[in-house]
């Protein structure tokens, strides 16, 4: 295990006084609480090894122990069983954290953290900490809805995704956060989606934009074109004298509109027209009649 | 008909070891709201993660009700922009590719 150097932690040197310690435990645990850092995982990272240094070091028992024996200071019992016999033990059996925080007990949150701080209110239920995943998808996965299996903390957890989500979208499994504390309810879990791009599509909400080549005679005389669309091939007629650019909208042919199943956004078709290349004599020949012509 | 689970506020208070006027002082600030059935107070259960997060900055980080009220206004427009942050780089990623 890396040694962790708490006074680091809360930037203070090694001859704090307690009073120091908690003035310094305080100015950063305003700037680095969760609830003023939502969806910032460096800032609860740092947040837990503040709560760490912070429950070691304000207790004068421990502190002393963390002092002597360093980062191993959890089992310094072991090394006082060894000096002397029947030596007091510091842990097993006994208070994980006395909760004292200038008197005040932990809030739910804390407690959610330590697994069960224990205070004065020992029997008191906490709600369980939330927890923040993000899940990817494939841009074709987001079109249909279907189930996804996933491990959450060791259990294997099984979702069904609904079409249409969209990237950035945060859905709440409710009761898949942390396990109450004293039988309160469990946390929720909230998974944010990232929707990979894709090389033909881009997608707007619901709407989805594609560029389709079509040919110059085509664009011209009019005709007739097959589109791939995400449901499948349709055709297409292409008016005569279309001109580069022209967009046509498919109503329908978008992306499913989450949660609202049989509803689709629409897709855009922009035609984009192809100059023929290596013309034959007789094609050059007649595009320049016809330029003559003109 | 869609149905609600309602918390005691009473219960509330006992479990997070809070005063009552606590929780009656943030319905006053327009911070939470409650129901009253039968001159029973009541928190909506859908509000419970919102009453305890404000519980939390008074208690832990020692705000005043001034400044839970602010902090609490910050974090809602901050929630707002990170939703826009997510719009428009959905649009830009539509632009750029």
């Amino acid at each position: 295990m890396d040694f962790i150097d708490y006074y680091e932690i809360l930037g203070v040197p090694k001859s704090s006084t307690e009073e120091e310690i908690r003035k310094a435990y305080r100015k950063l645990a305003r700037k680095l609480h969760p609830d003023l850092n939502p969806n910032d995982k460096e800032a609860n990272k740092k947040f837990q090894q503040l709560n760490e240094a912070n429950e070691v070091l304000s207790d004068p028992e421990k502190r002393k122990k963390y002092d002597q024996y360093g980062k191993d200071w959890q089992h310094s019992e072991q090394f006082e069983k060894a000096r002397q016999s029947g030596g007091r033990s510091a842990y097993p059996g006994g208070q994980e954290f006395s909760g004292d925080f200038e008197g005040d007990g932990f809030s739910d949150f804390f407690s959610s953290l330590f697994g069960g701080a224990r205070n004065s209110r020992s029997q008191a239920k906490f709600r369980g900490q939330d927890y923040n995943s993000e899940l990817r998808l494939a841009f074709t996965d987001a079109y249909t809805t279907h189930q996804q299996t996933l491990n959450i903390n060791g259990k294997n957890v099984r979702i069904t995704i609904p079409a249409g989500v969209e990237n950035g979208q945060v859905i709440k499994l409710k009761g898949y956060g942390a396990p109450g504390i004293n039988g309160g309810p469990n946390g929720d879990l909230y998974i944010t989606f990232s929707i990979a791009g894709d090389q033909r599509y881009k997608r707007s909400g619901n709407d989805l934009h594609v560029n389709e080549d079509i040919d110059l005679y085509t664009a011209v005389l009019g005709g007739e074109i097959t589109v791939e669309t995400l449901g499948g091939k349709i055709k297409l007629k292409v008016k005569p004298e279309t001109q580069n650019g022209t967009k046509t909208r498919l109503k329908g042919k978008g992306f499913p509109v989450y949660k609202k199943e049989g509803e689709f956004g629409d897709l855009y078709i922009t035609y984009n027209v192809k100059i023929p290349t290596d013309l034959t004599e007789k094609q050059k020949a007649l595009f320049k009649e016809l330029a003559a012509g003109s | 008909m869609q149905t609600e689970q309602l918390i005691r506020v009473d219960t509330f208070c006992t479990w997070h070891n809070i005063e009552f006027s606590f929780i009656h002082t943030l319905h006053e600030y327009g911070l939470i709201d409650l129901t009253t059935k039968e001159d029973t107070d009541f928190i909506p259960e859908s509000d419970l993660k919102q009453v305890e997060k404000l519980v939390r900055l008074h208690n832990d980080l020692e705000i005043n009700l001034q400044g839970v009220e602010v902090i609490n206004n910050l974090l809602e427009k901050m929630k707002q922009q990170q939703q826009e942050i997510i719009l428009l780089q959905n649009k830009l990623r539509f632009y750029e590719s």
